[in-house]
């Protein structure tokens, strides 16, 4: 092949990848554009970029549901920092333990660990609050926090099981012949290099619980404990008006943290998924 | 594991635990209002930031007045009935909620909503309310949710695009042959790919409903069956069918972004200049044209046919804390003048003389075209005598559905209207049927 051939086909690809993402941004440009529009030209102007710049929308939607938004970012933030922490002890402990020890029944307990999996949040959705509401914690961060501090999310329990079955079994070996029982093995040998499974775990985590909608609805009333879903839906509303403006405005504000987490931890969370197995 | 659990090894196990404790002081804590005492009420509603602010206003007034303490708790209307079906299955619902007027008889029908005729008229003055909006939470005879406003079936129009063409809008006296002549006209006015009105024969509450009822019949009986028949539906389709032949209503792709008050919605995009189903307070934002209502086109016999609906209602759940403080707060809504005023038009059109003469003197000019208008078709349900509206049955929503359907087959040219009707009719009885 001669070099304008493959600069040719090159450009192609390019030209592709560009349009492409073109069309992924395109709904983000417009997000960010019209939350600098006034009220009245969001829906009614055709540019995504504002003609009229306003920050009038910021300032009006940080405030508009009663509560202040950065009430809402604070409750967001503790709740998905909570879940992150739980899911990291709890899910690399059972993943230890069902990847490392033998103990009765072990294929069927991770069989039925892996069956949960399959079950739709819907199904779980009535019993789980019935027991919540007999412990008296509705209306608390409590049934958001505490199912996650117990191993509650397979998925990830599954991510680290493959990734500690890919460490070799010599290492836990020679740690034992040095006189180190299960719990130092853990902490020392496999923790450390479990890390890339962790940040993976912690960033997904963060990410899902910061967008998580059906969940904190059900289980949040009072609106001091609104978390950021919550917040944002309280914009809208078919029967008496929406205010679109201060909706797209706190949708930015929004982006910001589960953004930022991404980027910092963007190359570590593909390292994380590519060694694990599941590709 | 008996062998050596170090301190090291604890203190890293431990460290969740102490994490939770720290934060306990802040949103981990039980609500300190929970209890199950006649001194407190639970009060759930979805809306949007003007009727959150106004119902708190207005529940200030109550908590002086009665010395009950009113939680609030208001969300989007975006997953409202999940959260309240799960609080309903898990024994947990709130003290008052506010209810979807057609979900309320598949409410009653499961008995976990509160009879509320013991409260009335000693509790509840339900009789200060006009008769034909009373109606609106009674199932089978009994009043399970009162109704928090007024509502109607306007015709929303676009003023400035009107003005624009130099056409006379239309006026309250308008039938539904001046309906077929004025979008005809702006049809050819506007050109090209635009069009007179929406094609509105799938709308049921928003225009089949006052068409039936300018007929003598309606969408449902008060049994909770259909309430018309074949050949008022034959009708109905014909008729825009000849609208659709001769280009004055939206051929039928255009109905796909109708569904939803937002800058999509034909009207608002400038594709039509009339559409069914809006009232100015959920569309005169979006635009910077001046939008205007107007009443449903006429029948023959000069009737509106308009059916008071209530906007929305206040239901108490059957296993509410306090039913006794649930009733006087749907009482304020009612008759407490003071709230009435903090309420303003959130909580629907005023559904009372007594609201209408509080509200007038400090409306701004749109609210009070609204209300003006909410008024004139209030007095002309009222002179018109027509039996109050049945509430929607069960399955209503596949009722809905299936005249969506048939509306939009025949529209598209899938199916012939004979074809349509025979398909409605089929579906919607055997949906009835199984939500019995």
């Amino acid at each position: 092949m001669t070099a304008p051939a493959r600069r040719r086909i090159h450009w192609r690809a390019h030209t592709v990848l560009l349009l492409t993402l073109v069309v992924m941004i395109y709904p983000l440009v417009w997000l960010v554009g019209a939350s600098f529009k006034p009220e009245n030209q969001i829906f009614t102007t055709v540019s995504p970029l504002p003609l009229t710049f306003t920050l009038a929308n910021y300032f009006s939607g940080w405030t508009a549901t009663g509560t202040s938004f950065s009430v809402y970012l604070a409750n967001s933030v503790t709740v998905s920092v909570c879940v992150v922490i739980g899911n990291l002890i709890s899910c690399a402990l059972a993943a230890y333990a069902f990847a490392r020890l033998d103990f009765a029944l072990r294929k069927m307990w991770f069989g039925l660990m892996l069956g949960t999996l399959m079950l739709p949040f819907q199904a779980t959705l009535i019993p789980q609050y019935t027991i919540f509401y007999q412990l008296n914690w509705i209306n608390t961060f409590l049934p958001l926090v505490v199912p996650y501090f117990l191993a509650y999310d397979a998925f990830f329990i599954f991510l680290m099981v493959q990734f500690i079955r890919g460490i070799p079994r010599e290492l836990d070996e020679a740690a034992a012949l040095d006189g180190a029982g299960h719990v130092r093995v853990f902490l020392t040998i496999i923790v450390p290099l479990l890390r890339p499974a962790l940040i993976t775990t912690g960033v997904l985590t963060f990410i899902w619980t910061f967008n998580d909608f059906l969940r904190q609805l059900v289980y949040l009333s009072d609106n001091s404990r609104y978390t950021v879903p919550l917040g944002l839906n309280s914009f809208i509303d078919k029967a008496s008006g929406s205010s679109y403006g201060g909706m797209l405005a706190m949708s930015v504000v929004t982006l910001v943290p589960t953004v930022a987490v991404f980027l910092i931890s963007q190359r570590r969370l593909v390292d994380g998924v590519a060694n694990t197995g599941i590709k | 594991m008996p062998d050596n659990l170090s301190r090291r090894g604890f203190l890293g196990l431990a460290a969740g635990g102490v994490a939770v404790s720290a934060l306990a002081g802040c949103g981990f804590a039980p609500p300190s209002s929970s209890s199950s005492s006649n001194t407190s009420l639970t009060f759930r509603w979805w809306g949007g930031d003007a009727r959150n602010k106004a119902y708190q206003k207005a529940l200030q007034v109550f908590t002086q007045q009665t010395g009950i303490a009113v939680t609030t708790q208001f969300s989007g209307y975006d997953g409202y009935f999940d959260k309240l079906n799960t609080e309903f299955a898990g024994g947990n619902p709130p003290d008052i909620f506010q209810m979807d007027t057609a979900l309320v008889s598949t409410y009653a029908a499961k008995g976990v909503l509160t009879d509320l005729s013991k409260y009335v008229p000693d509790t509840i003055h339900l009789d200060t309310l006009y008769p034909a909006v009373r109606a609106a939470g009674t199932v089978g005879g009994k009043p399970y949710g009162v109704p928090s406003g007024s509502g109607y079936a306007p015709i929303l129009y676009d003023k400035t695009v009107l003005d624009q063409l130099k056409i006379t809008p239309p006026a309250d006296g308008w039938t539904w042959d001046d309906f077929s002549t004025i979008t005809a006209e702006i049809s050819k006015a506007l050109g090209t790919g635009k069009y007179g009105a929406l094609d509105s024969s799938f709308d049921d509450s928003g225009a089949l409903q006052p068409w039936l009822r300018q007929r003598g019949k309606d969408l449902y009986t008060a049994s909770g069956e259909v309430g018309f028949g074949p050949d008022e539906l034959t009708e109905w389709f014909t008729y825009w069918a000849g609208l659709r032949k001769s280009g004055a209503i939206t051929p039928p792709d255009l109905l796909a972004n109708a569904g939803e008050a937002s800058g999509t919605h034909p009207l608002i995009a400038g594709q039509i200049a009339m559409t069914t189903g809006w009232g100015l307070a959920q569309m005169q934002p979006l635009t910077p044209h001046t939008l205007d209502i107007v009443v449903v086109p006429r029948g023959k016999d000069g009737k509106t046919g308009q059916a008071l609906s209530g906007g929305v209602l206040l239901c108490i759940p059957a296993k509410s804390r306090n039913p006794d403080g649930a009733a006087k707060l749907i009482d304020l809504f009612v008759s407490n003048p003071d709230a009435i005023k903090d309420m303003g038009i959130q909580r629907g059109f005023p559904p009372s003389d007594k609201a209408l003469n509080l509200l007038m003197p400090s409306l701004g000019a749109a609210d009070k075209r609204d209300v003006t208008y909410g008024q004139y078709v209030a007095q002309q349900v009222a002179k018109e005598g027509l039996p109050a509206a049945p509430t929607a049955p069960p399955g209503y929503q596949d009722v809905k559905t299936a005249l969506d359907a048939a509306a939009k087959q025949i529209a598209f040219g899938k199916m012939t209207i004979a074809d349509g009707v025979s398909q409605f009719f089929t579906t919607a009885k055997t949906a009835l049927a199984n939500a019995k």
